[in-house]
């Protein structure tokens, strides 16, 4: 079975260490594929590094009305609800134990109490599960879905950590239902353990024997959120895009048909009117007629400030572009330069995937953790986009399950 | 040239089409343009204001925005204009008031530039970006009765070079 996106699967490679170990416990971070645990042994890699801290820190997502459902200890106390969304429970960090079950651990409101509970279990009443997820993943998942629902669902109003659960849950209820009894991987609902012949293995669970023993598990350990090094590696990829990529425009754009209706406000307007559009949304409007397009001109500029609001590259939401500055030297020239090719770092930066061999040598010097962030936001949006947005735009024709009406109702 | 009110609070404004409109001056100085015209001459002038850019029609809707926003606080100075992505959110009065043909539609937002009232202008502007936000180039084309002037080549053309961006 291939993955969502890959072109090409193969399924013969063996599992490694802990990799194995979490596989066949089922108990990994459903949206990277990493375990909560680093001490199964994972060859040269010390679990005790600062910068592998992120995996240890996780917490639980369910709902509130099936949070009993899942506790493994007696008792009349509860854990803490940290989210204030109606009918979503997300607990304060958890602890994890592996032993023949995974259990995971949470404190009690008052913190004197340990109450246990089955994460990723499933049997055949089930409605729902929980979900332990690290909160690298789900800030970068949360992230992902609000982006993506800015520029897809303006009158959407559900709270995205809400969308986020019932998206995960609904893939988790699918798959426990048409798998076997002996499915191991049956929790792995992104097809995380599968790999590409041009991307590669989609987490360390698609790893075969060389890439573990080469140490290519590094990237996927490395923090998604918190990522040494971005403003300079972006502002390196600044400096070697000078002049590439320019667009040629060949269209003859002028027009002599009487303006009407929108095309005839002045540019001030439309660029005010698409100061509240994403930059996608602009784009599309620049194709709709020539004079729109001579209106709103894709310049260097407009891709410049593309990278300023975010709205195309919403997962580089900590770019510091004042930081960058200070990277100016005499030899940088000056940092908005017009003669930098600000299309083709627009480009490159909105890319989410990035091929093993052939890819573009500006991003050699990109830091391990955004490029598992990348991984981890175009497994979301990947997810996003088939299971909730698409049922969204084809709910009258679709037999699939209505995810909106689903998560506006509630819990079943 | 109409004569204006004696009540130093009226004033008197003429529209494009000649059209004599008598206004609460606290309403009418939503409008930068005009408070600052109001301050320059202070009270010099016996004359109405000539609106040379706007009709009658607009301009009474362009008051009506005005009247029920006389009363709000001055704007507070945008800072993050060329940062992040502003909202589209609009208040429900301002929503209902919005609700008109588009060529009004479009009309208001033209008086509120010249005019010079922020507010309205990013009313109007949000309105029209709710329009647009999630719409295809077709679908945005039917919206707003735009016609397509590309050929097939061209319109293939200028998909192709920017879809990596419309899909992100």
């Amino acid at each position: 079975m291939g993955n969502l996106w890959s072109s090409q699967v193969d399924e013969d490679e063996e599992w490694e260490n802990d990799v194995h170990y979490s596989m066949e416990s089922g108990t990994f971070c459903v949206m990277c594929g990493n375990s909560f645990d680093l001490s199964g042994g994972v060859c040269n890699l010390n679990p005790k590094d600062q910068r592998y801290q992120w995996l240890c820190n996780y917490r639980l997502l369910g709902q509130i009305e099936d949070m009993n459902t899942h506790r493994l200890t007696s008792g009349h106390t509860e854990p803490l609800n940290t989210s204030n969304i109606n009918g979503i429970f997300l607990s304060e960090r958890a602890m994890f134990q592996l032993a023949g079950q995974a259990d995971f651990r949470l404190q009690d409101e008052s913190g004197t109490d340990d109450i246990w509970y089955n994460a990723l279990w499933y049997s055949q009443d089930s409605e729902s599960t929980l979900f332990p997820l690290h909160e690298a993943c789900l800030e970068t998942s949360v992230r992902a879905l609000e982006h993506l629902r800015s520029r897809r669902e303006p009158t959407d109003s559900e709270p995205a950590l809400k969308i986020l659960y019932h998206v995960l849950n609904k893939r988790f209820l699918y798959r426990h239902r048409a798998a076997g009894q002996d499915d191991f991987a049956v929790n792995d609902i992104f097809d995380l353990r599968h790999r590409s012949r041009l991307y590669g293995p989609c987490s360390v669970m698609g790893m075969n024997r060389i890439e573990w023993c080469g140490g290519h598990y590094d990237r996927f350990y490395a923090d998604p959120v918190d990522i040494n090094g971005l403003d300079s590696f972006i502002f390196e990829v600044l400096l070697s895009s000078s002049s590439q990529d320019k667009l040629v425009e060949i269209i003859p754009l002028a027009t002599a048909q009487e303006p009407q209706g929108i095309e005839r406000l002045p540019v001030e307007i439309l660029d005010t009117i698409c100061d509240y559009l994403p930059t996608q949304t602009i784009v599309k409007l620049h194709r709709t007629s020539k004079r729109m397009a001579l209106k709103l001109q894709l310049d260097d500029a407009f891709w410049r400030r593309s990278l300023t609001t975010g709205s195309l590259h919403a997962h580089l939401w900590d770019i510091d572009t004042e930081n960058m500055k200070t990277f100016r030297q005499p030899s940088n020239v000056n940092f908005s330069s017009d003669d930098w090719g600000w299309r083709s770092v627009a480009k490159l930066l909105a890319t989410k995937q990035f091929p093993i061999t052939g890819r573009d040598p500006r991003l050699n010097g990109m830091p391990p953790g955004f490029w598992n962030r990348c991984r981890i936001w175009h497994t979301i949006e990947r997810a996003l986009d088939l299971d909730y947005f698409d049922k969204l735009k084809r709910e009258h024709g679709d037999s699939g399950i209505d995810f909106r009406d689903e998560i506006r109702a509630g819990p079943t | 040239m109409a004569e204006a009110s004696s009540d130093k609070n009226m004033i008197d404004l003429t529209t494009s089409d000649n059209a004599p409109i008598k206004v609460e001056r606290k309403v009418v100085e939503r409008s930068i343009l005009i408070k600052n015209l109001l301050e320059d001459l202070a009270g010099e002038t016996t004359e109405a204001i000539p609106i040379p850019n706007v009709n009658e029609a607009v301009m009474k809707k362009v008051l009506e925005w005005c009247d029920h926003h006389k009363d709000d606080p001055p704007a507070t100075q945008d800072d993050d204009s060329d940062s992040r992505k502003k909202s589209t959110d609009i208040d429900e009065w301002d929503q209902k008031f919005m609700q008109v043909d588009q060529e009004m539609l479009f009309e208001i937002i033209l008086a509120a530039n010249y005019l010079d009232i922020k507010a309205l202008l990013d009313v109007g502007c949000k309105t029209v970006a709710n329009m647009i936000k999630g719409k295809s180039p077709d679908e945005i084309r039917k919206t707003f009765n735009i016609q397509n002037d590309f050929t097939p080549e061209e319109e293939e053309q200028i998909r192709r070079e920017n879809e990596w961006a419309e899909d992100r």
